[in-house]
Formats: structure tokens, C-alpha cells, sequence
């Protein structure tokens, strides 16, 4: 199974969620096959899903999605536990696992040893994880996931790649700017609030 | 920390607007984490370690939250990538509330350190800060800390020093 796959699969099926991607070609390949306001791309190792969780607690009638990685989860397993515990129905993680840190020379991770990390999140409390290895199992436990209550966490299990990709012609700023536009126009408020001059708040 | 000054700070820290909190315990912290995991008026995560309670406010704050994260000094050390590669990366805002560790009058032996690189370690960061030695200053500094992380979209440090978090 590819990570493209995955992502040309999910892509149809996404409405108004909220995306947060992992660094390198997580983030080009979904800016490739998702293109979309409610995306944002290339967030640090370990801090995807912690994000995606403050996301998911602040809007909790709004999808949000974790397109994690296996060395970005295992350098913040705790974030596991904390959704374990906090259990919002709204979030998913869908967890690449290629076995390797396949942007920086294809080091394995601990997955490609004994690590399973559905087994990991299982015990951190999270029921609905799930190992994939086949495209038609990402297809129907996706479907699932957007429909039903969460938390899930999908441990897609895909090949070790570095496929061309296009450059994405927007820097993290800009990117933060337009996802957080995109929730105020959707959730009808109002976020960001830059100085004006006079005006005092309380 | 007392409870009356705990008392004070949650609740001029949800008076100025904050209203998302992420904690881990300190002991010096202890009587204000419980207050604000109490109240109300905060949404509250415990978290596992103090970047990932960094990130998780930083996920707050892009669905319009005002979050703190209520820390002890070594938490700072904890957070730095966070800090660096998420809040300061993509223009993101969040509150430290944190003890000084290792500050003046500071005791314990293992704290010095941490104590001694904390204002250069804030500063190689970017991030303003303010050493607060009153519960009584706690309501101005908050608002001054809301007003400047939404102009600046960078993390805010309040530092209580050891005198305060220690008051009987």
C-alpha cells in the first residue's frame, strides 16, 4: 500500500475536517491529491497529533484528522495517552507507517522492529486502532471513522518512498493564516485579532 | 502557592480571557492547577509533557481558544522545540504561566541551573516575559500578556517568582 493511495482514497470523502499534516512528503502528497483551505501542511515530529487534540477539544462538533508518521508518533507517544484519556469522538489519526525516517536516508524506526503502534494506542485507551495493510481496508475503515465516534487511530502500514512531488508554493505562515481563515469563516468567529491603533481591550 | 493567591491568578487569568489550559503538576504549582482544572471558565488538559501541552494549545488557539500553559520552569526546557518549530514556526500565540525554579531565594540544589538559563533561554526565543512577585500584579499582566500575544502571534512568558509561588 502507498501513502498517495490512501490519500487519493480519502480525498472524495472529506467535507469541512480540519487536516493536519506531518513534515516532508506527508505533507507535499496531501497538498497534491487534497488541495484545500482546511489543510495545515508540514506541522514538527511529535507534534501533529497534540495539535490535531487541541483542535478537536476546542471544536468538538468538527472533524479534525492527524496525518501522522510513525518516527513523528514515536517521538510523542504521550500524545497517545492524552487522547486515550480525553477520548474526543471527533478526532482521527491516520498514522503512515513506512517503518522508516524515509525523508532523511530510510533509517528504520522502531516500528520496523517489534513496535505495533495500534497495540500502543490500544493500550493507551483508544478502542477503535487499527492496523491497514490493504487499500481496501483503508477505504472502508475511513468511511467508518468519518461516520462514527472516535477517537481512531489508523496505523496505515505503506511502502518506504521518496516519489517526485511538487513544490508547495507557501510558506507555514501563510498556510496558518489561510487554515485560520477558513475556521472563521466556517465556524462564524473571529481569531485573529491584530492591534489597531485606539483600541484598548479589557 | 496558597489557595487565596491561586484564587487571585485563575481568576484574573480567565477575567483576561484565557479560557484553555494545559497542565502538568509542580508542586509549587499544585493549589493553582487544581483551581483552574476546577473552574468553569477553563477547558483543561492534563497532558504528558510540556511540549506536547504546548502543541495541544497550540491546536486551541488556531480554533480560536485564548490557551495557557501552566508549567514549572524545567517545562520550558521541555517545550523548546514546540515552541521553536510549531508556535514560532507558523505565528502561533500561547500564555506560560511558570514558576522560577532556581530564581532567587530558590533552595534546592537541582533547580539552580535551570534557574540560572532561564531569562537568556526566553530571550534566544523571542519570547517576552515578565517576573511577577504579586498575585495582586497578576491582572494587568495578564491582559498586557492577551493584548501582546495577539499583535505578536509568539508565545507570552509570565515567570512568579520564588517568593510567590512559595508563600504560605
Amino acid at each position: 500500500m502507498r501513502r498517495s493511495e490512501c490519500l487519493k482514497v480519502l480525498a472524495p470523502m472529506l467535507t469541512d475536517q480540519l487536516v493536519v499534516t506531518n513534515v516532508a512528503r506527508t505533507g507535499f502528497e496531501t497538498h497534491m491529491a487534497i488541495p484545500r483551505e482546511g489543510n495545515l501542511y508540514t506541522m514538527g515530529m511529535g507534534l501533529v497529533t497534540p495539535v490535531v487534540l487541541g483542535l478537536a477539544l476546542s471544536l468538538p462538533h468538527r472533524g479534525v484528522i492527524a496525518l501522522d508518521g510513525d518516527g513523528s508518533i514515536l517521538l510523542n507517544l504521550g500524545a497517545l495517552s492524552t487522547v486515550g484519556n480525553y477520548a474526543p469522538q471527533n478526532l482521527i489519526a491516520i498514522i503512515f507507517d513506512n517503518e522508516s525516517y524515509a525523508s532523511t536516508g530510510g533509517l528504520p524506526t522502531a516500528t520496523a522492529g517489534k513496535t505495533k503502534l495500534n497495540e500502543m494506542a490500544k493500550a493507551a485507551g483508544i478502542a477503535n486502532a487499527f492496523e491497514i495493510r490493504q487499500i481496501e481496508d483503508f477505504k472502508d475503515l475511513a468511511t467508518k471513522a468519518l461516520a462514527g465516534k472516535g477517537p481512531w487511530v489508523l496505523v496505515c502500514k505503506v511502502q518506504s518512498e521518496k516519489p517526485p512531488v511538487e513544490p508547495k508554493l507557501m510558506d507555514g505562515r501563510e498556510n496558518k493564516y489561510r487554515f485560520v481563515r477558513y475556521i472563521e469563516q466556517t465556524e462564524g468567529t473571529t481569531i485573529l485579532k491584530p492591534s489597531v491603533v485606539g483600541r484598548k481591550d479589557s | 502557592m496558597n489557595q487565596s493567591d491561586a484564587e487571585t491568578i485563575g481568576t484574573a487569568l480567565a477575567d483576561a480571557g484565557f479560557n484553555f489550559a494545559a497542565t502538568l503538576p509542580a508542586d509549587q504549582l499544585h493549589a493553582l492547577q487544581a483551581w483552574v482544572s476546577k473552574s468553569q471558565r477553563f477547558q483543561t488538559v492534563a497532558v504528558t509533557n510540556e511540549g506536547e501541552g504546548c502543541a495541544i494549545c497550540a491546536g486551541a488557539w488556531l480554533a480560536g481558544k485564548m490557551p495557557v500553559i501552566i508549567l514549572e520552569t524545567s517545562g520550558i526546557l521541555l517545550s523548546t522545540y514546540a515552541l521553536m518549530r510549531c508556535h514560532a514556526t507558523f505565528g502561533i500565540p500561547t500564555l506560560m504561566l511558570s514558576t522560577y525554579r532556581g530564581g532567587l531565594g530558590d533552595q534546592e540544589w537541582y533547580a539552580a541551573q535551570t534557574g540560572a538559563v532561564l531569562p537568556d533561554l526566553l530571550q534566544s526565543m523571542r519570547i517576552p516575559s515578565k517576573v511577577v512577585s504579586s498575585a495582586d500584579e497578576m491582572a494587568t499582566t495578564f491582559v498586557d500578556a492577551r493584548r501582546t500575544m495577539c499583535s505578536s502571534l509568539h508565545p507570552v512568558s509570565i515567570v512568579m517568582d520564588v517568593r510567590l509561588t512559595t508563600r504560605e
